[in-house]
C-alpha cells in the first residue's frame, strides 16, 4: 500500500510516516499544497492523507483540485477543525473522510483499512458471518437456524459490522454509521450495544462473532483472533 | 386589537385627533360665540335706530302720542316688528302689534319709561321673540308718554341655529376624515420601521452577511437603518473575529496534543530501544513545552481582555530596563551568531508597569532574533520625540511583506507558519506587544521591506514628574 502524507507539521508528518512504515505502507510526504497537487502526477497511491490547514494552498483546494483532475484515489482528511461545517466544507470538495486531530493511531489504520478495502463483491441480500445470517430485506438473524430477535438499533449495529466483515470498526466509525452523528462520548453507548448484541449472537454458542480489537475497536469475523 | 393599541400608528393618530379635536372645539365655539354677540349688537343697534327714527314720526292727538301710517323698514330682512305708543299715564294710545300676534304689554317697564328710563329686554311671544326697546316720549321738556318697538329676533337665532347645525355636522365629520388621514399619514411614515423590523428579525448570528441595505432618504428612519446595517458590520467582525479566534485556538491546541499521542502511540505499540523512547520523550517534551508556552499566552490574553491583569505603575529607567533585556537575549540569540547591539541613547524614566515593560522588550527582540539570519544583527535602542519616548527594535531579518504588515499585531497572525512554527511560535507575541503598549497608553507600528529587515517602534508617554 501507498501511502501520500500532506502534513505540514513536521512532528506529525514523523510520527504518521513511522507508525504506518510499521504497518507495511510504503509512505510519501509533501509538506504544502502544492506539492501534494504535484505528488500524483509521477506515482500512483492507493490513498492520500490529507491535512486541512497547508501553506501555500489549503486542503479543501488541493482535494478539489486533485478530484477536478478526475483523481479517484481515496482522499482521508485530517484536520483540527471540528466544527461541523469544517468537516462538510472537507466532505464537500471531495474527501472520502475525516480524522479530527488529536487522533488515536489504530482510529487512523481503522480508517484508511476502510479506505483502501477493494470493492467488494456486491453483497446479496443476505449477509452472512460464520453460521450467522441476517437477511436485509426481512430485518431477521438467525444463528444455526435459531431466530434472533433483534432491536432496532442492534440490527443496525450488526448490519454495519457484517457489511464490514473481517474489518477493525472503531467506535467512532460505528457512532458516524449507525448514529449517524458523532456524539459527545459515544463510546459508553457503543459498549452497551455490542454487549446486548454478544448476549443474543455469541453467549448461546461457542464460536464468538463479535471481537474487541484492544485500542482500536470491534470487529466481526468466523476467523478466530490469536 | 390590543396589539394595534401599542402600534405607534394607532397611538400617534389618537394624540393628533385629540388635539385637532381640542383646537377644533375652541375655534368653533369663538366662532359661535363672536357671531352671537355681533348678531345681537346689531340687532341691539337696528331697534335703537329703528326706536330713534319712530320718535320723530310721532304726532299727537291731544295728549295722546299716536302714528299716522307705517313707517317703511329699514331693510326687509329686518324681521316683524311692532309699535306700541302710550300715553303719559301709560294708556295705550297706538298699537299695531296685531300682526306679530298678541304681544303682552309689560306695564312694570312701560311705568319706568314714563319716569325716563330706557330699557332693552327680550320677550317671547307666540312662537316669535322680539327684541323689545321702551323709552319715553319728550314734549317741550315734559315726558308724554313711552314708545315701545319689538324688532324680531328670527333672523339672528336662524342664523345661530344654521351654523350650530354646521358645526355639529362638520365637527365629528373633520375628526373623522382626519382620523383615516392620520392612520394613513402614520402608516406612510411608520412603514419604513416596520420594513426594518421584518429585515432586523431575518439576520440572526448565523446570518450577518445581510444587511437592510435600504435605501432610504437621509431621514430619521433612514438614519435608524443605516445606524443598524453598520451596528450590524461591527456585530459581523466581531463574531468573524471571534470564529476565527476559536478555530486557530483550536488548531494550535490540537496540534502539539496530535504529536503527543501519535508519537507516543506508535512508540508504544512495539518494544523498542532505549534511544528510540530518548527520541520520542524529547518530542514529547518539546511539544509540551510549546503547549505551556501557547496556554501562558492565550491565559495572557484572556486576561488582558477581561481587565484581570492589574498593572503597578512605578518609575522606571528604560536604560537599566533595556539592558537587563539585552543581557537576557544576548545568550540566546548568539548561540545563533546574530549581534546584539544596545545604541546608547538618553536617560529617560516612565511610569510602567516594570515586568510587562519588560516583557514586551524581550518579546520584541526575541522576535527579532527569530526571524535574523545567523550573522545577521539586532539593534535597540530610543530617542525622546515630541515627549515621548520611541523605543524601536530593528532587525537584518527576512522582513515583512507590505501585504502581511497590517495583521502581524493580529492575534494567531504568522506571515510564515512554517518557519514561525519551527521556532515555537504561535503568533501571539506581537498581540501580547500590542496589548502591553495599549495598557500604557502608547502605540507600536513596524515598518519593514522583504529581505531588509524589519523595525517595530513603541512610542510611550514620558512621566514629567519622576518623583511621583
Amino acid at each position: 500500500m501507498r501511502v501520500l502524507l500532506v502534513e505540514d507539521e513536521r512532528p506529525i508528518a514523523d510520527f504518521i510516516r513511522k507508525g504506518l512504515s510499521e504497518h507495511g505502507y510504503a509512505v510519501d510526504v509533501a509538506s504544502d499544497g502544492d506539492e501534494a497537487v504535484h505528488w500524483p502526477d509521477v506515482a500512483e497511491f492507493d490513498v492520500i492523507i490529507l491535512d486541512v490547514m497547508l501553506p501555500v494552498r489549503d486542503g479543501i483546494e488541493v482535494c478539489r483540485t486533485l478530484r477536478e483532475r478526475g483523481l479517484h484515489t481515496p482522499i482521508l482528511m485530517l484536520t483540527a477543525r471540528d466544527a461541523v461545517q469544517d468537516r462538510v466544507r472537507g466532505l464537500d470538495s471531495g474527501a472520502d473522510d475525516y480524522l479530527v486531530k488529536p487522533f488515536a493511531f489504530a482510529e487512523l489504520l481503522a480508517r484508511l483499512q476502510a479506505l483502501t478495502r477493494r470493492q467488494p463483491a456486491v453483497l446479496g441480500p443476505v449477509l452472512g458471518a460464520g453460521d450467522l445470517l441476517l437477511d436485509t430485506t426481512t430485518r431477521e438473524a438467525s444463528r444455526q437456524g435459531t431466530p434472533i430477535d433483534l432491536t432496532s438499533k442492534e440490527y443496525a449495529l450488526l448490519e454495519y459490522l457484517m457489511r464490514h466483515p473481517n474489518q477493525v470498526l472503531t467506535r467512532t466509525m460505528i457512532a458516524e454509521h449507525v448514529w449517524n452523528y458523532d456524539f459527545d462520548d459515544a463510546t459508553n453507548v457503543i459498549d452497551v450495544h455490542i454487549r446486548n448484541l454478544r448476549r443474543k449472537i455469541d453467549d448461546p454458542f461457542s464460536t464468538k462473532l463479535i471481537q474487541t480489537v484492544r485500542g482500536a475497536g470491534y470487529r466481526i469475523s468466523a476467523r478466530q483472533s490469536a | 386589537m390590543l396589539s394595534s393599541l401599542r402600534s405607534i400608528r394607532v397611538r400617534l393618530t389618537f394624540w393628533y385627533v385629540l388635539l385637532l379635536a381640542i383646537i377644533l372645539a375652541a375655534f368653533s365655539s369663538g366662532v359661535y360665540f363672536t357671531l352671537r354677540y355681533n348678531l345681537y349688537s346689531n340687532l341691539d343697534d337696528s331697534t335703537e335706530t329703528r326706536a330713534g327714527d319712530l320718535v320723530a314720526a310721532v304726532r299727537y292727538e291731544g295728549a295722546d302720542p299716536t302714528l299716522t301710517g307705517r313707517l317703511p323698514l329699514d331693510s326687509p330682512t329686518q324681521g316683524e316688528q311692532f309699535v306700541r305708543l302710550y300715553g303719559p299715564s301709560g294708556e295705550l294710545t297706538f298699537d299695531d302689534s296685531a300682526p306679530a300676534g298678541d304681544v303682552a304689554i309689560d306695564r312694570q317697564v312701560v311705568q319706568e319709561a314714563l319716569t325716563g328710563k330706557t330699557s332693552t329686554r327680550t320677550l317671547d311671544a307666540n312662537d316669535e321673540t322680539f327684541r323689545v326697546r321702551t323709552l319715553p316720549l319728550e314734549r317741550q321738556g315734559q315726558i308724554a308718554g313711552a314708545l315701545e318697538v319689538g324688532l324680531s329676533q328670527g333672523d339672528v337665532s336662524d342664523t345661530l341655529r344654521t351654523l350650530l347645525l354646521v358645526l355639529a355636522v362638520a365637527y365629528p365629520a373633520t375628526l373623522v376624515l382626519a382620523s383615516f388621514g392620520g392612520v394613513f399619514l402614520a402608516g406612510r411614515a411608520l412603514s419604513p420601521i416596520d420594513k426594518l423590523t421584518r429585515l432586523a428579525r431575518r439576520i440572526s448570528a448565523e446570518e450577518l452577511g445581510q444587511r437592510l441595505d435600504l435605501r432610504l432618504p437621509d431621514d430619521e428612519v433612514g438614519r435608524l437603518a443605516r445606524t443598524f446595517d453598520e451596528m450590524i458590520a461591527r456585530l459581523d467582525e466581531a463574531f468573524r473575529r471571534q470564529r476565527e479566534f476559536t478555530a486557530d485556538a483550536s488548531h494550535e491546541l490540537r496540534t502539539p496534543l496530535t504529536v503527543i499521542k501519535g508519537q507516543t502511540e506508535v512508540a508504544l505499540s512495539r518494544p523498542r530501544d532505549a534511544d528510540s523512547y530518548r527520541q520520542v520523550l524529547r518530542a514529547v517534551n518539546e511539544e509540551v513545552d510549546r503547549m505551556i508556552r501557547l496556554v501562558a499566552s492565550l491565559l495572557t490574553l484572556a486576561r488582558a481582555d477581561a481587565g484581570q491583569i492589574p498593572l503597578t505603575f512605578e518609575v522606571v529607567s528604560l536604560s537599566e530596563l533595556v539592558a537587563a533585556a539585552v543581557e537576557q537575549v544576548r545568550p540566546v540569540v548568539g548561540q545563533r551568531d546574530i549581534e546584539l547591539h544596545l545604541e546608547p541613547s538618553p536617560a529617560v524614566t516612565l511610569r510602567a508597569d516594570e515586568d510587562l515593560l519588560l516583557q514586551l522588550v524581550l518579546n520584541l527582540l526575541d522576535n527579532a532574533g527569530k526571524y535574523t539570519p545567523s550573522g545577521g544583527r539586532v539593534t535597540v535602542g530610543w530617542a525622546v520625540v515630541d515627549g515621548q519616548v520611541e523605543v524601536w527594535v530593528r532587525d537584518t531579518g527576512v522582513g515583512i511583506a507590505p501585504e502581511y504588515l497590517p495583521h502581524v499585531f493580529e492575534r494567531f497572525y504568522r506571515v510564515d507558519k512554517a518557519r514561525s512554527r519551527a521556532e515555537g511560535g504561535a503568533g501571539l507575541g506581537l498581540s501580547i506587544c500590542r496589548w502591553i503598549v495599549e495598557a500604557h497608553s502608547g502605540s507600536i507600528s513596524v515598518e519593514s521591506a522583504p529581505g531588509n529587515g524589519s523595525t517595530f517602534t513603541v512610542r510611550l508617554p514620558i512621566s514629567r514628574q519622576p518623583s511621583q
